[in-house]
This record gives structure tokens, C-alpha cells and sequence, in this order.
């Protein structure tokens, strides 16, 4: 195998082949990078057997052939390099790295013993522009559950409906729902859940646009952009009926500018902590009224105006849900809905009207 | 099947390296083995085409040994095997058939609007009822529902909440007795937590309190139900009372509680004239697939006047027709109506005597005496009343019995009773406490 490539195009895709690297592998194989040149392109690999990325860079292959290196050490000195032309020669079993900065002679193994990413890219679901898949599961990738007890839960939902296209993350005690209007994605998509693994590393391309693809037959839905292709698998389970939690009936609502009650969240989460992370939260005379009571600690209290709409209402929430939820959006005004005490309670954001938060309160003995 | 997957994962291990062993078997398991054919359950493709491709010969040997038959190997793919929790957060428990309803379950399904026998005497009650049920906290607000006992208040009360929540089931409703809502007051005083009722309260669609007569005298009570009464009705929300006299009549109430109380709409419901028994007769047998013809009906309705006495006398007449099927025969009302009667007969005039005498608390020589005091005339004549009306004693034996009076001043003092009765609601209220205790 002998490629020449410019260093330039590889860069942008060096951090994600790395951080695929398991850092302990009890298999040799999976700790190294997958390096393939065939008569059009220029492959690097990574994999931790969940999870795949496949790179192709644009190059000018003299020879064809493949070869595995250790991947750590090859991704950092490649990205150590600058912008410069680079040069790939395999012999026996060495693969020499020339640039201008210098040589490299890596142990190389055959390329045979690395896995197959993927055997079909499957069917196009959707093809999504950067900004598109950034705003839709930005806010909803914080919202699904760590908890592998409840593995459907673990990732993010899609279903086309009639009309709409619902996008859903939840763990239980939150729920995030982007839902599209139109959303040209394909007809039959029903109860895909993506796993949050690659919805995560999709957010990483900011430009350009991101095809979703997904081959049922293998369990996979594979991401790709530019010249990366992200392969990650579907989970499977039965999404829990998300719609009877959005709440209908509401009697208060308050508008509130975002970054002021971010920033006083912050300030009163500081008490928060030492009380379960629960903040009481109460809406009369037109303001939210923030009380925290940690009795070794202390108490804090804080006020936020807004616009108030309905009656009075009082509500205790998980501080850190709040929280995620304000870091999600960038709205300037949110609106919170309750109807009780006991009621999940609704938020949206000025200007996403696509998009609804709901989050459980907490029980509060008085 | 884990079993066997056990035993081939631990043959496995000898022949592969730990790490491979690690990486690809580990997640692994075995769903079945059907018909020749094993299916194992992986996480991923990326692992079921490694272990297709450099381990099904080696999987397929070890399972042919242990299962005795050749089996071919397919994947499934199936997280990490673990199974999912059933319930999937509070989030999802909240959703509305399980909501933390305020419903009190006491309210009876059956008692509906149109399980109501309607007529004069309850008309305006029902109209009311009717519109506050289609249109809760905009039209009469307060309702107040006074009459008897037996005259249907709680049922129309439990008809309001019933048709409130089939047209909205999300709605808060509470109905309480006052006793149970001075419960309530009491040890939230206690507990300093007055501020939850009005809270619980406050969040209130639809209250309804039976029985508002024994708030008399209970000062603090009747001040949390000012509050909550008017937290509830700023709120939007619809109450109705219900009580046994009109509320101008209820004692001991502060000014200020009675005034609300008249401010809304203040309905009486008058005990069941003949026709409206019948009917009541009629709509309670049906619903009990009694065989009652209306010239039965009629019969009974004549003589039985209270609606929990005509409920009690279908009961009897529900055991008759176990031994005797068929339609209710006429002989057998009247033997059973003719029972009540006789049960009257076990009256001793001495028990009239002693009633009266502890009521209006003077001695039985003083009734029978010859003072003409007034407080010692009325006890003397609702007695003569009494003997004749309900034991049905002749004048001169009355006579007889009160100290050797002359019939003709029983018949008089029968007849003044008998007048003052229609124009004196207090002297019908004392006859009717007197009746009750005879009764037994």
C-alpha cells in the first residue's frame, strides 16, 4: 500500500477515530486503526465493537492494499503534524509515515483481522443539514436515561406520524419532544431508537449537511457526513406512549427570560445540593419565587419576574433538571406551565416552537 | 437456555484467548434452539459478524455435542440482554388515568340524574341541581340544598359530582360530611397546618358538604369554611351544601358564614307527595326487577310516607317474592303494611307519656296535673295529640289517662294542636323529634 494525502484532510476526523479507540482492549485488533486503500479510496477505522467510524479521505493511492496500526499513537502523531503534504508506505510489516516533520515506522498487522463495520448502509431515512440535527437532538440528548435497566429508554426516539415527524428522549422523569411539521423523512419510519452514542457524535459535524441511514436487517443506523460514516446500533424495545404525559389542562403560566433564571438556578442550586437537589418553586404577583430550605446549610430565596398568566401556583422541582433543560435551549424566553403540585409541568422556548420539555415535579412533604 | 449457554461459553473459553472471549462472547445468550436452528442474541452486528465469521464452526460443534443434534446458528440482536424494568419513571405513572385525583369515592355511579323520581316537591332542586352540574361555578353559587331526611339531597349531590366528572374527568372534586370536614379543620389546628386545607381546597372544581346544620356552635370550623369558601370560589370552582333546614335556621352560625351561604341559590326539597312515592315506588322496584303493578304501588305509597321507609318496605317485599315468584300479590302488601301498623299497637300510652314529659322536661304529675300553666298546657296537649293521632285512643280514654279530664277538652286540645301544627314550624319539628324517639 502507498498513499500520498494531505494532512489538512484528514484533521477535522482525527479526534473522533481516537476517541473510538478503546483505551483498554484485551484485543490487540480493536486498539488499532484500520488503514485501507483500494483503487478509489483512502479508509481509516476505528472500533469498539458497539460502535464504528469510518473515514475517507481524499488521496492519491499509488498502491492499493490495507493495514492495522496502533491507533493511539498514529492519531496523535498525525494530528501533531501541519498542514503538510504525507506520504504512507507499507513494508513487510511496517507501515513508514513520512511528512515533512519526519519518519514514523509503525507495527502494522494485517488488515484482515479487523471487523466488518457494517455489511449494507441500508435505507435513507433522512438527510439533515448540520444546523437542522444540531437543533433538533441538542435538546434531546440530555434527556435520555442512563439507566441500562430500561435499555429503550437509553436512546432517542423517531416515529413519523401523520404529518409530523416526533423526535423523543426521555428517562422517566423528563421528557424532551421535538416535533417537526413536514419533516421530510421516510414514510414507514416508526419507533426507530437511536442509540444516544451516535445521535452524540453526530452532533460533532457542524457543517454540511448529515444523512441518517438505517439497515434493520443488521440492527444498525449509520450516520454520515462528508467523508465520515458513523455506525451505531438501534435499541431495540417498545417506546413507552409519550403523548398522555404532555400535559393539556394547565392553569398557570409564566414567561421568564432564560439566562436571568438560569443564572439564579445556579446561585440557588448551590443550597439545592445539600437538599436533594430540590428547589421550591412558587408563581403569585406575577414573579417566580425561588425557596430552597437546607436546614444544616441554610435557606436561600429568589425572585424572578415574568409574565404571569392564570393562577397562583406552587411547584418543587430536581434543580438539575432545570437546569439541563436552560443549558439546552437559547431561547430568550421560556414559559413554564404547571397545573399542580402533582402534574408534570410543561416548558417551551420562544423560539422553538417545535419543541416541549416536561418534567416531573417533586413530592414535597410540607 | 442459559443453562446450556453457560455450559458452551465455558468450553468456549478454553479454546479462545480471555480477550476475545471478553469482547465478543460476553454480551452473548441463547434465545432457543428450535428445529436444528440456535439463535443467539448479540448486541451488535459489528459482533454477531466476527463470531459468524471466525467462530460459528467452533459454536456449531460445541452445541451439536451438547444438544445432540446438528444445529445451525443465527443472530439476534438484542441490547445487552438485560431485562427492561416495567415501570418506566414517575413520569409516565402520572399520566392521567393514575393522577393523584381528589375524587371522594364515596360518591355512588348509580345516583345520576336520571335515576331521580321528579315532581313538585323537587323540581326546583333538580333544575338547579341539573344546571349547576352542566355549567359548574358560573350559575348558582352556592347551591343550597335544604330539606328531611330521605328527600333525595344526597342523591342529587352525588348526580352534580357524577355528571361534572363524566364531562370532565380530570375534574377536582371533594364531597364531604361536615363531620368529616371538622375533622379535617381540627387537626389541621392541631397540626398548625391550616394552610394545607385551604391549599387542598383551593385547587377544588366542585365541593360538596352534607349535612352544613351541625356547623352550629363550631366557631373555629365555620372560620376555615369562610376561608376556603371564598379561596375556592375566587378560584373558580362550584360549592354545594346541603342541610336539613334553611340556613337562616341553622343556630349558632356567624353572620358573615350565613350571608354566603343565602348568596347563591337556596332551594328546599319537600318530602314526597303520593304521586311522587308512587313513582319513586315504581322507578326502585324496576331497578331491583320486582314485579310491582302501580295499583301495588299505589297501595303502598299511600301509607308508607318516608323514602327510606318505602326502600325498607321493598325489601320486605323482595324476600315475600323469593318464596312466592311471580308478580306481588295485593294480600301480601297489606299483610306486610298491616305489619307496620301492628308494630305502632306495641305503643304504651305510659312511653307517649314519658316522652313527652323528659322532652319538654317536666314530671309526668305535672302533665297529668291541673295547672294550667302554659309550659305545663302545650306538653299536655301534644300528648293528647299524640294518643290520638298514632295510638289512635279514643277521647274519653286520653281523658282518662291525663288526670281524669273530660273528652271534650282532649278533643280541644288535639284540634289546637292539629292547627298550630300547619302554622308553627318549631311545634312540627318537636312533634316530629317526639315521633322519631317513639319510633324507636
Amino acid at each position: 500500500m502507498i498513499v500520498n494525502f494531505l494532512t489538512e484532510n484528514v484533521i477535522e476526523y482525527l479526534p473522533l477515530l481516537g476517541k473510538i479507540i478503546p483505551s483498554h482492549s484485551q484485543i490487540p485488533i480493536l486498539s488499532s486503526i484500520l488503514l485501507d486503500a483500494s483503487s478509489s479510496e483512502f479508509i481509516l477505522s476505528s472500533t469498539d465493537l458497539e460502535f464504528g467510524v469510518r473515514v475517507s479521505v481524499p488521496a492519491k493511492i499509488e498502491e492499493g492494499g490495507g493495514v492495522l496500526v496502533p491507533g493511539r499513537q498514529f492519531v496523535e502523531i498525525l494530528s501533531s503534524l501541519t498542514r503538510e503534504k504525507a506520504r504512507l508506505k507499507q513494508e513487510k510489516d511496517q507501515l513508514i509515515l513520512e511528512a515533512g516533520s519526519g519518519s514514523f515506522k509503525f507495527q502494522a498487522l494485517p488488515r484482515d483481522e479487523f471487523p466488518r463495520l457494517f455489511e449494507d448502509k441500508g435505507e435513507k431515512i433522512a438527510e439533515f443539514p448540520a444546523s437542522s440535527f444540531q437543533d433538533i437532538f441538542s435538546k434531546l440528548i440530555f434527556a435520555v436515561s442512563q439507566d441500562e435497566s430500561r435499555p429503550h429508554l437509553t436512546g432517542i426516539y423517531v416515529t413519523k406520524k401523520e404529518g409530523v415527524v416526533d423526535y423523543v428522549a426521555t428517562d422517566g422523569y423528563r421528557l424532551s419532544l421535538k416535533r417537526v411539521s413536514g419533516g421530510s423523512i421516510a414514510e414507514g419510519t416508526e419507533g426507530l431508537i437511536l442509540s444516544p452514542r451516535l445521535i452524540g457524535e453526530g452532533l460533532g459535524f457542524k457543517n454540511g449537511s448529515i444523512g441518517l441511514y438505517v439497515y434493520k436487517k443488521g440492527n444498525q443506523a449509520i450516520l454520515e457526513s462528508g467523508g465520515a460514516l458513523l455506525v451505531g446500533r438501534l435499541i431495540e424495545g417498545t417506546y413507552p406512549d409519550y403523548e398522555k404525559v404532555i400535559p393539556k389542562e394547565l392553569k398557570t403560566s409564566i414567561k421568564l427570560d432564560r439566562e436571568e433564571f438560569l443564572r439564579l438556578l445556579k446561585v440557588t442550586s448551590v443550597f439545592a445540593r445539600e437538599n436533594a437537589n430540590v428547589i421550591n418553586c412558587s408563581i403569585q404577583l406575577g414573579a417566580l419565587h425561588l425557596h430552597v430550605d437546607s436546614s444544616s446549610i441554610g435557606e436561600a430565596e429568589s425572585k424572578i419576574e415574568g409574565e404571569q398568566l392564570g393562577d397562583d401556583n406552587s411547584i418543587a422541582f430536581n434543580v438539575k433538571f432545570l437546569l439541563d433543560f436552560l443549558r439546552s435551549v437559547d431561547g430568550k424566553i421560556i414559559t413554564l406551565q404547571i397545573n399542580s403540585p402533582f402534574e408534570p409541568a410543561l416548558f417551551t422556548v420562544d423560539n422553538d416552537p417545535e419543541f416541549m420539555h416536561v418534567i416531573m415535579p417533586v413530592r414535597v412533604q410540607e | 437456555m442459559d443453562e446450556l449457554w453457560n455450559q458452551v461459553l465455558s468450553e468456549i473459553q478454553i479454546d479462545v484467548s480471555k480477550g476475545t472471549f471478553l469482547m465478543y462472547f460476553k454480551h452473548t445468550s441463547l434465545v432457543s434452539v428450535e428445529s436444528g436452528v440456535a439463535t443467539i442474541s448479540v448486541p451488535t452486528f459489528i459482533i454477531a459478524d466476527q463470531l459468524e465469521k471466525k467462530y460459528s464452526a467452533l459454536i456449531k460443534a460445541i452445541l451439536d455435542k451438547k444438544t445432540g443434534q446438528t444445529t445451525s446458528i443465527v443472530f439476534s440482536y438484542s441490547g445487552t440482554n438485560r431485562q427492561a424494568k416495567k415501570d418506566e419513571g414517575p413520569l409516565f405513572a402520572s399520566a392521567p388515568v393514575a393522577t393523584e385525583r381528589v375524587v371522594n369515592l364515596r360518591i355512588k355511579s348509580e345516583n345520576v340524574f336520571e335515576s331521580l323520581a321528579v315532581s313538585d316537591s323537587n323540581q326546583l332542586a333538580y333544575t338547579a341541581s341539573l344546571t349547576v352540574a352542566d355549567d359548574p361555578g358560573k350559575k348558582y353559587n352556592p347551591l343550597f340544598l335544604y330539606g328531611t331526611v330521605g328527600v333525595g339531597k344526597t342523591h342529587l349531590m352525588h348526580a352534580i359530582a357524577n355528571r361534572v366528572l363524566a364531562k370532565n374527568p380530570r375534574a377536582q372534586i371533594l364531597y364531604l360530611t361536615t363531620e368529616e370536614f371538622t375533622n379535617e379543620v381540627v387537626e389541621a389546628i392541631m397540626n398548625k397546618s391550616t394552610s394545607n386545607i385551604r391549599k387542598k381546597f383551593r385547587h377544588t372544581d366542585l365541593l360538596l358538604l352534607d349535612d352544613i346544620q351541625f356547623l352550629a356552635g363550631k366557631e373555629k370550623v365555620q372560620e376555615e369554611l369562610f376561608h376556603t369558601f371564598n379561596a375556592l370560589i375566587d378560584g373558580g370552582g362550584q360549592i354545594v351544601f346541603s342541610s336539613d333546614r334553611p340556613p337562616s335556621e341553622i343556630k349558632k352560625i356567624e353572620a358573615r358564614l350565613a350571608s354566603r351561604f343565602e348568596g347563591g341559590l337556596t332551594v328546599d326539597i319537600q318530602p314526597p307527595d303520593f304521586e311522587l312515592r308512587t313513582a319513586i315506588l315504581l322507578l326502585k322496584s324496576k331497578k331491583r326487577n320486582m314485579d310491582i303493578n302501580p295499583e301495588v304501588a299505589k297501595l303502598i305509597a299511600e301509607r308508607v310516607e318516608n323514602t327510606r321507609a318505602l326502600e325498607g318496605f321493598l325489601l320486605k317485599l323482595a324476600t315475600v317474592q323469593l318464596t312466592k315468584p311471580g308478580p306481588i300479590q295485593e294480600e301480601d302488601v297489606l299483610r306486610l303494611l298491616g305489619e307496620r301498623v301492628e308494630k305502632d299497637r306495641f305503643l304504651h300510652p305510659d312511653m307517649v307519656i314519658t316522652a313527652v314529659c323528659s322532652f319538654y322536661n317536666i314530671k309526668p304529675t305535672q302533665l297529668k296535673g291541673d295547672r294550667r300553666d302554659a309550659i305545663f298546657v302545650k306538653p299536655r296537649q301534644i300528648c293528647m295529640f299524640l294518643l290520638k293521632q298514632d295510638l289512635k285512643l279514643s277521647f274519653k280514654e286520653i281523658g282518662n289517662l291525663l288526670g281524669g279530664r273530660d273528652h271534650t277538652t282532649v278533643m280541644h286540645g288535639v284540634d289546637k294542636v292539629q292547627e298550630s301544627l300547619d302554622s308553627e314550624e318549631r311545634l312540627k319539628d318537636e312533634v316530629g323529634v317526639l315521633r322519631k324517639q317513639l319510633a324507636g
